[in-house]
C-alpha cells in the first residue's frame, strides 16, 4: 500500500482541522476545543504506532482463541510436535555426521590412498610401492602411511590392550593436527633403530597419565618395550580411528614389512593434496606412476594402480544413503502434518467466516485478518516446535544410548544450540505453511456472501482445496510407507541369511601375545594350546575353539589358491582364484556349530610333525573338484616366491564345511574359505602372528565366562590381557544394525504418516458430514436409505484415497530407486510391497471414512430440517 | 436465527450498514471525508456517529474495491481536499445493498410490529 499512510494522514489532519474550526466557530476556546479532540487524536496516534502494537495484540488475541479451543489446539500441537520432533531428531544426526565441520585443517584436501587392482579390488599398500609413490608424485603436499594394530600396555595393576596406530610422521601433517602438549614425531624418530617414542590420545593421557603436562617425557611399557611419551594429541584427533589410544612411528616396524611388492601388509596412505590440485588430477598423476611400476615390476604390479578417496567421503559414504532416506522421510511426515493442519485450519476458517466478516465490518482490513490467522498458526507451530524439540532431545538420547557402531561421530550427536535454531526455523516455516491457505482465503472472502452463507457453509472452493490436500497427504503417506515396507522386507531378507554357524551361546574374546615376549613360534603355540586346554576345563563350558579371524568381522588373510594339477595360468592377466585362509584349532567347528559335511575336522594329531592338511568350504569343492571326492586332494594357498615361478606349499584336504559369512551380511566377496590347523600355522602367520580369538560355547553369561578366562590366562602369563569380550549374537546384531536402524526409523515414520493420513481423511469427512447435515436430512426425508448415505460419504473418502494411492504408487516407483543402497535381497520395485502398502492404506482410509459415514446415517431428518 | 445480545445487534447494524451509508451519501455528488462524517451525524440526529479512526480506512477500502473513486480537488483560498464519488460498480453494490436492507427492515418490522399493529 504505497501511498496510504501519507494520504490518510493528510486527510485526517484536515479532518481534525475542520473539527477544530467548527468547535471554535461554535464559541469554544482553544483549550476546550483541544480537549474535545483529544480522544480522536489519541486514537489516531495509536493507529500510527500500529505495527508493533498489532503484533502484541494479535498474539494476545491468538492465545485467547487457542485457549478457548483446547481440543483443537491440542491436536494441532501434537501433530506439530511429532512432525517437528522427527525432523529435528534426524537433523541432529545429519548435522553431527555430515554438516558440522571436522577438526582437520583443509578437510577437502585430505585423501585416503590405497593400492587397488584395475578390476577394483582394494588392497593395502606394498611398502616398496609406497616409497616409490612418495618419491615420484607431484600432487601431494604430505603423504603419510599408517597401519592399525593392538598393543599390550603393562606395568600397571593389570595388563591392558590398547588400540595403536603405526604412523609415519607425515600422517600428522596430512591431517593437519598438532599435538596439544609436546610434539608429534620427527622424521628422525620415524626410522629403523630410532629410540622408542609414542604420542598418546587425550583420552589415554587423562586416564593413564594424570592429565597434566608432566606426562611428557614419561615412559610407558608397550608390548614389553619402554616408550617415551613425546606428545598428546587433542581430542579432535580421530585418525585413523576414534578409538586410537597411542600412535607409534611406523619406521621402527619397517623391517617386519616384506620387501616383496606382492605382499600387502595392511598399510594404507593418507595424503594432503597440494593447493589447487583436484582429486581427479591427483588420481591421474598417481596412475601414471603405477603404470611405470607395472613396467618395472610386471610380476607383482601388473594391473595394480592407486585409489584416492576424499577422507570426508570415506567417513560419510556408508551412512549417507540412510541419512538421505531418513531426511526425506521426516520431510514427508512434516508435509503430511502440514496438510492435515492446513485442512483443520481451513475447516475452522469456514466456521469462523461469520466472525471474520463481523471483524471486517468493524473496520479490520483483510490484511489484518490474514495476519491474525497467521499469528495463530505460527504460535501453535512454536508451541508444537518446543514440544518437538523435547521429543527430539529424548529420542536422540535414547538412540545414542543404543551405541550404534555404524554412525560416525555418534558421541557428538546431541541436541544443541544449532539443532534448536533449526527446530525454531522449521516451526516458523511450518506455521506459515499451514496457516497460509486459510489466511489467504480469509483475505479473499467476499463479505456479503460470507455473511449470508456463513450459516449454511457451501464454500465449494474450500472443499476443493481440502480434497486436494487429502489426496496429497495420502500420496505422501504411501511413498513413505512403501519405503518403510521395503526396508522391513530388506531386514527380513538379511536376518534370513544363512550364517553358516550357530551364534547362540557363543562368547568370544581375544588374546594378543606381544612378539617381544613370544619370539619363537613354539612358545606362541604352547601358550594357545595351554589356554585351550585350561579353558575347556572351566565348568559348564561345552566347547572351546580358536581362530585367527572372526566370522562377520571381515578382514583376515587373503591369498591366491590353487589345486594340484591345475593348468598353470596362461597369462598374468588371468584372474587367480582368491581364498580367505584362517588358522583354527581342532574344536573351532564344534564350538561355532559349523557343520562338517564331509571328511573330518582337525584333531590334536594335525600338528607340526604331521602331514600338512586343510579343511575347505563347499564352494571350493564345487569349483575345484566338482565331480570327484575332494578328500585326499591337495590345494595350496601359499607360495615360496611369486608369480608363475612361485612354488606352492601343498596341503591335503581332510574335511569340507559349510560356508561361513565372513565379511558381514550385506556384502560377501566370493573368496573361497580355507582353514589350516593352528599347529600347522601358515607361513604368512609365522612372521605376522595373528591376534587369536577364543570361541566358547557355554550357557554362562559373557562377563562370568570372561572372568574365568582372565584367571586362566593370567595363570599362564600375567602380562597378557583378554579383550573384546563379545557374544557371536552381538556380532550378528552389529552386522544387521544399520538395516535394523533403517527399518525401525522408516517404519516409525511410516506409521506416523499412516496415522496422520487416516486422521486427515477422518477430519475432512467429519467436517463434510457436519456441514451437510441438512442436505443429508433432506435426502433421507426424500427416501434415501442409510446405506445410500453411507455409500455417499464412504464413496467420497475412497475417491480421494484412490486418487492419492494412484499418485503415490507412481511417485514411489520413481523415488524408491534411490533407496537401493539401503536394500538387501529386495528390489526397490518389489510388487508385493507396493500392493500390500496400497491395500493397507486403502483399509485405513475405509475405516477413516466409515466412522463419519456411520454418524451421517444417524441424522434425524426431522431434527435437521427444523433446526434451519 | 441464533440469539444475539441486543448490544451486539445494535453495533452490528450500525457498523454493518456503514458501507451503505457512505455509498448513499456520495451517490448524488462527490463529498470529502469530513463532510461525510458531519452529514451522517446530522441526518441521523446524532444517533450514528463515525470514529475518525474507522471512517478513513473504510473509505480507503471502498476505493480499493472500486466502489468509490477519490480525487484531490483544490479550490481557491482553500486547502486541497479529497472528494469521493460513486463508481458504476459502486452503484450496483449500492442498489443491491439497498434491496437487502429494505427486505431486512421490512422483515423485522413485520415481526416486531414497529410500524403498525
Amino acid at each position: 500500500m504505497p501511498e496510504w499512510p501519507r494520504r490518510i494522514s493528510e486527510e485526517l489532519r484536515q479532518h481534525l482541522d475542520d473539527e477544530y474550526d467548527a468547535l471554535r466557530a461554535g464559541g469554544l476556546g482553544h483549550d476546550e476545543a483541544m480537549r474535545r479532540l483529544a480522544g480522536d487524536v489519541d486514537e489516531l496516534a495509536s493507529m500510527r504506532a500500529r505495527p508493533i502494537d498489532a503484533v502484541t495484540t494479535d498474539i494476545r488475541f491468538a492465545l485467547r482463541t487457542l485457549r478457548k479451543n483446547p481440543g483443537f489446539t491440542a491436536i494441532v500441537m501434537v501433530t506439530l510436535a511429532l512432525g517437528i520432533g522427527a525432523t529435528t531428531a534426524i537433523f541432529t544426526l545429519v548435522d553431527a555426521v555430515m554438516l558440522r565441520p571436522y577438526p582437520y585443517a583443509d578437510m577437502d584436501r585430505i585423501v585416503m590412498v590405497a593400492e587397488t587392482t584395475r578390476a577394483g579390488q582394494m588392497l593395502s599398500i606394498a611398502w616398496a610401492n609406497f616409497q616409490d609413490w612418495r618419491e615420484q608424485n607431484q600432487v601431494f603436499e604430505h603423504f603419510g602411511i599408517y597401519r592399525g594394530t593392538v598393543i599390550n600396555l603393562t606395568g600397571g595393576d593389570q595388563p591392558e590392550r590398547l588400540i595403536a596406530s603405526l604412523v609415519s610422521s607425515d600422517v600428522f601433517k596430512a591431517v593437519g593436527l598438532q599435538a596439544m602438549i609436546g610434539r608429534t614425531f620427527t622424521a628422525d624418530e620415524d626410522r629403523p633403530g630410532a629410540p622408542r617414542v609414542t604420542v598418546v590420545s587425550e583420552r589415554f593421557w587423562r586416564s593413564h597419565l594424570g592429565g597434566d603436562a608432566s606426562a611428557i617425557g614419561r615412559t610407558i611399557v608397550l608390548d614389553g618395550e619402554p616408550h617415551t611419551v613425546v606428545g598428546v594429541m587433542p581430542a579432535g584427533m580421530r585418525f585413523p580411528s576414534r578409538t586410537t589410544d597411542v600412535w607409534l612411528p611406523v619406521g621402527l616396524f619397517v623391517s617386519t614389512f616384506p620387501a616383496d611388492r606382492g605382499a600387502h601388509p595392511g598399510l594404507f596412505g593418507v595424503a594432503k593434496l597440494k593447493p589447487g590440485i583436484g582429486a581427479a588430477r591427483a588420481a591421474a598423476d598417481m596412475d601414471a606412476i603405477a603404470r611405470r611400476l607395472e613396467q618395472q615390476y610386471p610380476i607383482s604390479n601388473t594391473d595394480h594402480t592407486v585409489s584416492l578417496e576424499p577422507y570426508y567421503e570415506q567417513i560419510v559414504q556408508n551412512i549417507r544413503p540412510a541419512l538421505l532416506a531418513l531426511s526425506g522421510a521426516v520431510a514427508f511426515v512434516l508435509l503430511i502434518g502440514c496438510a492435515n493442519l492446513a485442512n483443520l485450519m481451513l475447516a475452522r476458517a469456514d466456521t469462523r467466516q461469520r466472525e471474520m466478516a463481523i471483524r471486517e465490518a468493524l473496520g479490520a482490513s483483510r490484511r489484518r485478518i490474514a495476519q491474525q490467522l497467521l499469528t495463530e498458526s505460527v504460535l501453535m507451530a512454536l508451541g508444537g516446535g518446543a514440544l518437538g524439540a523435547l521429543l527430539a532431545w529424548w529420542g536422540v538420547k535414547a538412540f545414542v544410548a543404543t551405541r550404534p557402531t555404524t554412525v560416525p561421530r555418534i558421541d557428538q550427536v546431541a541436541v544443541d544450540f544449532r539443532v534448536l535454531t533449526f527446530a525454531l526455523a522449521v516451526s516458523i516455516l511450518v506455521g506459515l505453511a499451514f496457516g497460509l491457505a486459510p489466511a489467504l482465503r480469509a483475505a479473499s472472502v467476499d463479505l456479503l456472501t460470507s455473511l449470508k452463507d456463513a450459516a449454511r457453509g457451501t464454500a465449494g472452493a474450500g472443499r476443493r482445496t481440502r480434497s486436494a490436500l487429502v489426496i496429497v497427504e495420502v500420496a505422501l503417506a504411501l511413498v513413505l510407507l512403501v519405503g518403510a515396507g521395503l526396508t522391513i522386507r530388506s531386514f527380513a531378507a538379511l536376518t534370513a541369511i544363512d550364517l553358516g554357524f550357530d551364534p547362540s551361546h557363543v562368547v568370544t574374546m581375544r588374546v594378543s601375545l606381544p612378539s617381544a615376549r613370544y619370539p619363537q613360534l613354539a612358545r606362541w603355540s604352547t601358550f594357545h594350546r595351554e589356554l585351550l586346554r585350561r579353558a575347556a576345563a572351566i565348568p559348564s563350558v561345552e566347547a572351546v575353539g580358536m581362530n585367527s579371524s572372526t566370522p562377520l568381522e571381515g578382514g583376515g588373510a587373503e591369498s591366491e589358491v590353487r589345486y594340484e594339477g591345475e593348468p598353470a595360468p596362461s597369462s598374468l592377466k588371468e584372474e587367480a582364484t582368491t581364498c580367505l585362509f584362517q588358522a583354527a584349532s581342532p574344536d573351532y567347528f564344534r564350538a561355532m556349530g559349523i557343520s562338517v559335511v564331509r571328511g573330518r575336522p582337525f584333531t590334536e594329531r594335525d600338528n607340526a610333525d604331521a602331514l600338512p592338511v586343510a579343511v575347505v568350504e563347499e564352494a571350493l569343492v564345487q569349483k575345484f573338484f566338482p565331480n570327484s571326492d575332494p578328500i585326499g586332494k591337495r590345494i595350496a594357498f601359499e607360495f615360496t616366491g611369486h608369480g608363475p615361478g612361485g612354488r606352492p606349499i601343498w596341503r591335503e584336504v581332510i574335511g569340507v564345511v559349510r560356508h561361513v559369512r565372513h565379511y558381514g551380511l550385506v556384502r560377501e566377496p566370493d573368496n573361497l574359505q580355507v582353514y589350516a590347523p593352528l599347529e600347522q600355522l601358515p607361513v604368512w602367520f609365522v612372521n605376522r602372528r595373528p591376534t587369536m580369538t577364543l570361541f566358547v560355547r557355554t550357557p554362562l553369561e559373557p562377563e562370568q565366562l570372561a572372568a574365568s578366562v582372565r584367571q586362566v590366562v593370567s595363570g599362564i602369563d600375567r602380562d597378557v590381557p583378554v579383550f573384546s569380550v563379545q557374544t557371536m549374537a552381538q556380532y550378528v546384531a552389529q552386522s544387521t544394525e544399520q538395516s535394523r536402524l533403517n527399518m525401525t526409523l522408516l517404519g516409525l515414520f511410516g506409521a506416523l504418516a499412516l496415522v496422520l493420513a487416516g486422521l486427515g481423511i477422518y477430519g475432512v469427512l467429519s467436517y463434510f458430514v457436519s456441514r451437510r447435515t441438512q442436505e443429508i436430512g433432506i435426502r433421507m426425508a426424500l427416501g434415501a436409505t442409510r446405506t445410500d448415505v453411507l455409500r455417499m460419504i464412504v464413496g467420497y473418502g475412497m475417491k480421494l484415497t484412490i486418487a492419492g494411492i494412484v499418485i503415490g504408487l507412481a511417485a514411489s516407483w520413481a523415488i524408491t530407486r534411490s533407496l537401493s543402497a539401503l536394500l538387501v535381497g529386495v528390489s526397490p520395485h518389489d510388487p508385493g510391497t507396493f500392493a500390500a502398502i496400497g491395500l493397507l492404506l486403502a483399509a485405513i482410509a475405509f475405516l477413516a471414512s466409515y466412522l463419519p459415514g456411520r454418524r451421517a446415517t444417524r441424522v434425524d431428518p426431522m431434527i435437521t430440517l427444523r433446526s434451519e | 436465527m441464533r440469539y444475539i445480545r441486543p448490544g451486539i445487534l445494535d453495533r452490528e447494524m450500525k457498523k454493518g450498514s456503514a458501507e451503505l451509508l457512505i455509498l448513499s451519501l456520495v451517490e448524488d455528488q462527490p463529498r470529502h471525508g469530513y463532510d461525510l462524517s458531519k452529514l451522517i451525524e446530522a441526518r441521523s440526529n446524532g444517533v450514528l456517529k463515525f470514529r475518525v479512526a474507522s471512517l478513513y480506512p473504510l473509505l480507503y477500502r471502498l476505493e480499493k474495491r472500486g466502489w468509490i473513486a477519490g480525487r484531490w480537488i483544490e479550490k481557491a483560498g482553500q486547502r486541497r481536499r479529497r472528494y469521493y464519488r460513486l463508481t458504476p460498480a459502486g452503484a450496483g453494490v449500492l442498489a443491491s445493498q439497498r434491496d437487502t436492507w429494505r427486505a431486512f427492515a421490512e422483515a423485522i418490522n413485520r415481526i416486531a410490529g414497529v410500524d403498525h399493529a
